[in-house]
This record gives C-alpha cells, structure tokens and sequence, in this order.
C-alpha cells in the first residue's frame, strides 16, 4: 500500500520520466513512506546500520532519501541502539 | 495500562547459574509488580559494539510487559544498583497498542455484524 504521498511523488516521477527528465535522486520517495508496512525499531541492527556510513555515522536526509518523520525516527533509533551497544558511536580504529 | 519493553545486557563472566539468577529476578519482580508480563526474549550472547567495562560481548534479554509507570524506575533501579548489568533501556512500545487496539476494533466490527444479521434473521422468522 502506497501512501498518498508517496502516490504523488510516483506520479510526478512517471511525468518527469516521460519527458526524459528523470533525475533519480530528485525524486526519491521514502523507503518507509513507500513501504507502511516497516517499522522503525531500535533492535534491527540491519536496517539501522543502512543508514550509517563506514564510520558510524548517521547518514544525512539528504542522502538516505528518508523524509522528514522518517529521519527523525530513523536518527533516535540509532541513538537508542547506540547506547545499548548494537551499533557502535564510531567505528574501531583498526587493532 | 501502557506496555513497556526493557532490553538489558548482562556481563557474559557471570556464571550461567548467576546469570540466569537475574534473569529470573527481574522476571519475578514484574510478575510480582506489573500487570503482565507478555514476553521474555533471550538474544543470548553478542558482540557489542564497543567496549563496556572491557567486555567484548554481553548477554542481551528483552522484557515486554504491561504495567503501571511506576514499576518502571523500581525496574531500573535493580539494574543500576547490579554491576553485571552493562546496560539497560525501558521503551513504551506502541505498536503493541495498536495491534492489540486493532483486534478489539476488528471484533467489534464482527460483532456488529453477525448482530445485524441475527436482528435480519429474526425479523425474517417473525
């Protein structure tokens, strides 16, 4: 099920892609707005870590393609699994 | 009442009788003070993330239960005052909520409806 939103920007992606115009990361729809069915948890270590960089970073809205809710979301799981240690506050400096 | 989520990491040098102990204390504590609790999960041993009091590895344990919120800083103050619990974290879970509030709602749409027809049918009988 595709939110309304998320309905929008498809269809305002379809025209542009019509007219040859498509810039891709212009157009990024959130994976959660996409997808209603995920969930956010500060326990899946998987997902989270998507949206980190190499160095443990949280990756920027900008890049992630996350909307605003969503990245907030995405940011305070992180920092919740951060603290519980499932994901680290910056990567191991090599032993 | 609201539901709650804690997950704790435990030290993995405990003795597994020692550490089972804990686990079994803060399980009696909730049935004891909470309303229910609703489901006790064990991840068991994992790499943590960083160091913590120079241990590699914790035991992570998650407690969902339902209850009122001043059980919670009781909880949490057991797992302060022990020095084999390297970390603790207590959530109010809503999605538990929701499913829960979406089946009562789905039941009740049932109801309804099998009561419209049972009022249909007897009108037809009469």
């Amino acid at each position: 099920m595709l939110s309304k939103k998320a309905r929008k920007a498809r269809k305002a992606k379809k025209e542009l892609d019509a007219k040859g115009k498509l810039d891709r990361k212009m157009t990024k729809v959130c994976r959660f707005c996409e997808h209603k069915e995920l969930r956010i948890d500060y326990k899946d270590e998987r997902t989270l870590k998507r949206y980190m960089n190499e160095r443990g970073k949280i990756i920027p809205r900008r890049m992630s393609g996350a909307c605003a809710r969503h990245q907030r979301a995405i940011t305070s799981a992180i920092k919740r699994a951060r603290h519980l240690a499932i994901l680290p506050y910056a990567a191991e400096a090599f032993r | 009442m609201p539901i709650y989520e804690t997950v704790f990491v435990l030290d993995t040098q405990l003795e597994d009788s020692a550490r089972d102990k804990r686990i079994q204390g803060v399980l009696d504590f909730l049935s004891r003070h909470a309303e229910r609790v609703i489901k006790t999960d064990r991840w068991g041993n994992r790499h943590l993330a960083y160091e913590i009091k120079k241990r590699q590895q914790g035991h992570y344990v998650s407690v969902q239960y339902e209850t009122s919120p001043a059980v919670v800083p009781e909880l949490e103050r057991i797992f302060r005052l022990d020095d084999a619990v390297l970390r603790y974290l207590t959530m109010r879970s809503e999605e538990k909520i929701k499913e829960e509030e979406q089946i009562t709602a789905k039941e009740e749409i049932n109801r309804a409806v099998q009561e419209g027809k049972e009022s249909e049918e007897g009108q037809e009988g009469a």
